[in-house]
């Protein structure tokens, strides 16, 4: 018998970075956030979890966005970072490798996101299997308050649903699957809000 | 057809800031062609009538997947580990940790999953303070985090100071 769920819902092209700190004073993955958001770029997946003293983080962003993070990656750390970017690899070091050391970068990754998934674990782990059964690699996956998030290749997209057709049951007036819409940030060098100021448009 | 909105705000808005305790969180690594079977595991879980809170799942090395699973309870943790072991009797490769009791807090935020640094915003300052984050998952509009029991209200405080609802 098949799961009723609401939709699925695919991702535009995305670029995923995995880090493996093993320290807690690693703080690499840390300045690189904090170096995105500076550059208004905008992560739609992020996790985090802890193995052992080992902190593994996984995030993805726009496939568009790529070519800034390169720089971002390439740009040699403060001092203050130096210090805390250190690996017994020897990356962050003075002089030494730059933050792009740090970081497992997988190209053409697609987010298929799956809803609602009623905390179901029964659905989770049919979802699991018979992706896996299909061949489709699961490069990553989080849960927020009511979907699936499953990051796999960028092409195996339509190939999955078709798997998961077998285990699922979608509405018959499921909305299309690729976004209608896309929202990038702009740059506003500009743009200085007051105090009262909510909205502007 | 384009158009251009631009929203600016003092500090970051949420719908709420929930907490959430004795909680345990599974963390399984295994090979990563055993992904089929562990998806197996998983589903044999729902057996129990048991509902997950978070779960995450990452590619720790080229051959090994890591699956995390926030479960509520520490009362069945024989129960849950019992049905997980069993998974890893036959296989070299594979280990379970588990971490409880636990505490997890998660917030949802307008358009979070097309706004910059939420993800910055809620994780920064949990290093900043010393705090471990466990495991943790921001997609869609939601911000999870799970943290040790006894450092919850430092890390609501936290986040109390970066989010307003």
């Amino acid at each position: 018998m098949k799961i009723g769920i609401g939709g699925i819902r695919f991702s535009p092209e995305l670029v995923q970075y995995a880090h493996h700190a093993v320290s807690p004073a690693d703080r690499s993955l840390t300045d690189l956030l904090r170096r995105l958001a500076e550059h208004r770029i905008n992560l739609s997946f992020a996790c985090t979890s802890v193995v052992g003293e080992t902190v593994h983080s996984t995030f993805c962003l726009a496939a568009g966005d790529f070519a800034a993070v390169e720089m971002l990656l390439d740009a040699v750390p403060s001092q203050d970072e130096h210090a805390s970017c250190r690996s017994p690899a020897g990356a962050g070091d003075p002089g030494g490798p730059s933050l792009r050391a740090r970081f497992e970068i997988t190209h053409r990754v697609g987010t298929l996101t799956i809803f609602p998934h009623r905390r179901s674990l029964l659905l989770l782990g049919h979802v699991v299997e018979t992706l896996a059964q299909a061949g489709i690699a699961i490069h990553s996956m989080c849960t927020s308050i009511s979907a699936l998030a499953i990051n796999i290749d960028y092409l195996q997209l339509d190939r999955a649903v078709e798997a998961l057709d077998k285990i699922v049951e979608l509405p018959e007036n499921h909305a299309p699957y690729r976004p209608e819409l896309c929202i990038r940030q702009i740059a506003l060098p500009s743009f200085r809000p007051n105090s009262d100021m909510q909205w502007k448009q | 057809m384009e158009t251009i909105a631009v929203y600016w705000e003092p500090k970051i808005r949420i719908y709420g800031l929930t907490r959430q305790v004795g909680l345990s969180l599974y963390s399984v690594l295994f090979p990563a062609g055993r992904l089929a079977y562990w998806g197996g595991r998983i589903r044999d879980l729902a057996a129990n009538g048991r509902d997950f809170e978070l779960v995450n799942l990452q590619t720790v090395s080229a051959e090994t997947l890591q699956f995390c699973l926030l479960l509520a309870g520490v009362d069945n943790e024989t129960l849950v580990r019992r049905l997980l072991e069993d998974g890893l009797a036959h296989e070299d490769a594979t280990s379970l940790q588990t971490i409880a009791p636990v505490a997890l807090i998660y917030l949802h935020g307008p358009h979070f999953q097309d706004r910059y640094g939420i993800a910055e915003a809620a994780l920064s300052p949990m290093q900043k303070a010393d705090i471990p984050v466990l495991a943790a998952g921001c997609s869609g509009t939601s911000v999870y985090i799970v943290v040790p029991e006894d450092r919850l209200d430092v890390a609501a405080t936290c986040l109390a100071e970066t989010f307003v609802i």
